[in-house]
């Protein structure tokens, strides 16, 4: 129970705070870009925010689950899915999407460093978790295998 | 613990476990205290760094300037902030002229509206390289020949390649070269030749009306070399005394040097006295700590004993205990402190305002393993009382005591 509590509400927390950063924490940038017919298109920045809120309100779910469920091979897929998630709040800012060029940028100043941290940090604590998980399972199984 | 064998390790890894509100409040404290210094160590390296590398490639001794624009210049130094301000070019020859001046270069400073490579404002520099004695020697390395009509030398925060174009105010510039990260405002701007800005600045006067494109005979300031024998106050005096009155200003690059290094000390000081005061607070509570909890496990310890386990053993055993406490606050603290200062570099270096390059690979990983030796002797040395006094004690004076 503590540890489903532990490991949801972190994970929550992470996935939280992932979507909230593009949105009020460290904002992307607000510049848009002029195009030929005079229209105005935000920055690629900008779109890579919206993604992040996605994938944060999906590892936001996957904590909640990680709370809700009891079974331990469920929570270890639940924290392998929100694990995976996290790579790919890492990868849209570096890879998918990428940002602004300039790293004076507030995208590159803020932003985006602040995504690779709570990513690297919920890919390492649902990472841990599924391994916690694993042993556990493993542990209890050889335990009711030798009664 | 389950199928574990019962060595020193598992024994005080179980102890630890069985407490773990206090074993998590003691990590956090290590872990505070290795954040602060191996934090407070890199920022400190990466200003002084960033500072040595302004005293290196400020070149000049003195720069003159438009009055009131001494902030203005400073800040474009430093910062790379674009800065408009102009006076006459003739100001170039009459520094000159003044006792003391050996050499004398005309520089034009021209700010962007929007860069194509990223939609940012970008500071120009438009030098002679005829007369110039700074911007030249820095691209030694990086540029043979001399800097052609509108070709352009980037710095190291402008996202473009060597041969690729850049546009500015509808027109496209070669980047001739890129210079290395010299922490200060020259990472965000661009150079060329005095032809090549004046040509960017005609092109400009289609968007927006500029002093430059209605007076040709204008220049932003005016750097200065000074004669040996000669120090830069006494220059400085000379050039206000004879045009002062004509709107040249001076600005003396070590008062300039010296103004930063003055707050760097007083910056360096505020992170040493709170590692200072981090290590005293960690090394207290942990002597208190480990005091005070001695004195609660007496009983366990003599029990110990009765069991066969040696007085070396125990001591092995607190220390062990206050060992695996400093390595897991250590790395925790380290880890975070890196999470931070590495990943947030630009904008530390933003809100600082003053020189920033943070060191080498090397020296970033001859800093962590000293701030780990540091922070994780912490425990050792805190545990090392309550160690000798349970080693030195008698199994029948201590188990009495537990009583």
């Amino acid at each position: 129970m503590k540890n489903r509590l532990l490991s949801g509400i972190t994970v929550a927390v992470f996935g939280l705070l992932i979507a909230l950063v593009p949105v009020c924490i460290f904002p992307a940038c607000s510049k848009v870009i002029e195009t030929a017919a005079g229209g105005a298109v935000p920055m690629k920045c900008f779109w890579a925010g919206q993604a992040e809120i996605g994938v944060g309100l999906l590892i936001l779910c996957g904590g909640i689950l990680l709370v809700v469920f009891k079974s331990p091979l469920t929570r270890i897929g639940v924290s392998l899915m929100t694990a995976l998630a996290g790579v790919l709040s890492l990868l849209i800012p570096t890879l998918l999407i990428g940002g602004c060029e300039m790293p004076t940028m507030p995208c590159r100043m803020t932003t985006f460093p602040t995504l690779y941290v709570l990513g690297a940090l919920t890919v390492i604590a649902c990472a841990a978790n599924a391994f916690y998980l694993w042993r556990k399972n493993h542990q209890s199984r050889v335990k009711a295998d030798g009664q | 613990m389950d199928n574990k064998p019962l060595n020193t390790v598992n024994i005080a890894f179980h102890t630890l476990k069985r407490k773990p509100f206090r074993t998590t409040g003691l990590i956090l404290l290590v872990a505070l205290f290795a954040f602060t210094l191996f934090g407070g160590t890199v920022l400190s390296q990466s200003m002084e760094n960033g500072m040595d590398n302004l005293s290196k490639r400020m070149g000049a001794d003195i720069l003159a300037v438009p009055y009131g624009y001494e902030a203005d210049i400073q800040s474009a130094l430093l910062r790379g902030e674009p800065s408009t301000f102009y006076f006459d070019a003739d100001t170039t020859e009459k520094v000159e002229s003044v006792e003391g001046v050996e050499a004398v270069s005309p520089q034009l400073y021209i700010a962007t509206l929007s860069a194509g490579c990223c939609s940012y404002p970008l500071q120009l520099i438009g030098f002679d390289p005829k007369t110039d004695f700074i911007i030249r020697p820095w691209m030694s390395g990086s540029l043979e020949h001399s800097l052609a009509d509108g070709e352009i030398v980037i710095g190291s925060n402008i996202s473009a390649k060597v041969g690729q174009k850049l546009k500015f105010f509808d027109q496209t510039y070669l980047v001739a070269a890129r210079l290395d990260k010299t922490g200060m405002g020259f990472d965000n701007s661009v150079f060329m030749n005095l032809t090549t800005a004046k040509q960017v600045v005609w092109n400009s006067e289609r968007i927006q009306a500029h002093p430059v494109a209605e007076n040709d005979n204008l220049i932003s300031s005016v750097i200065i070399k000074i004669k040996s024998g000669y120090t830069g106050k006494d220059v400085a005096n000379n050039i206000l005394q004879a045009y002062a009155k004509e709107g040249v200003h001076v600005v003396v690059a070590k008062n300039m040097i010296s103004d930063i290094s003055g707050s760097l000390r007083g910056l360096t000081t505020y992170i040493l006295i709170l590692a200072g005061v981090l290590l005293v607070l960690a090394v207290g509570v942990l002597i208190i700590v480990f005091s005070v909890t001695l004195n609660g496990r007496k009983r366990e310890f003599s029990i110990f004993r009765v069991l066969g386990a040696t007085r070396s053993k125990l001591v092995k055993l607190i220390l062990c205990e206050s060992c695996l406490i400093s390595i897991f606050g250590t790395a925790a603290g380290i880890t975070a402190a890196a999470l931070v200062v590495f990943p947030f570099s630009t904008y530390i270096s933003t809100l600082l305002g003053l020189p920033y390059l943070q060191p080498s690979p090397g020296v970033l990983f001859l800093m962590a393993a000293l701030s780990f030796l540091i922070s994780f002797a912490t425990g050792p040395i805190a545990s090392a009382y309550a160690a000798v006094q349970i080693g030195s004690s008698e199994i029948y004076t201590t188990m009495k005591e537990g009583e």
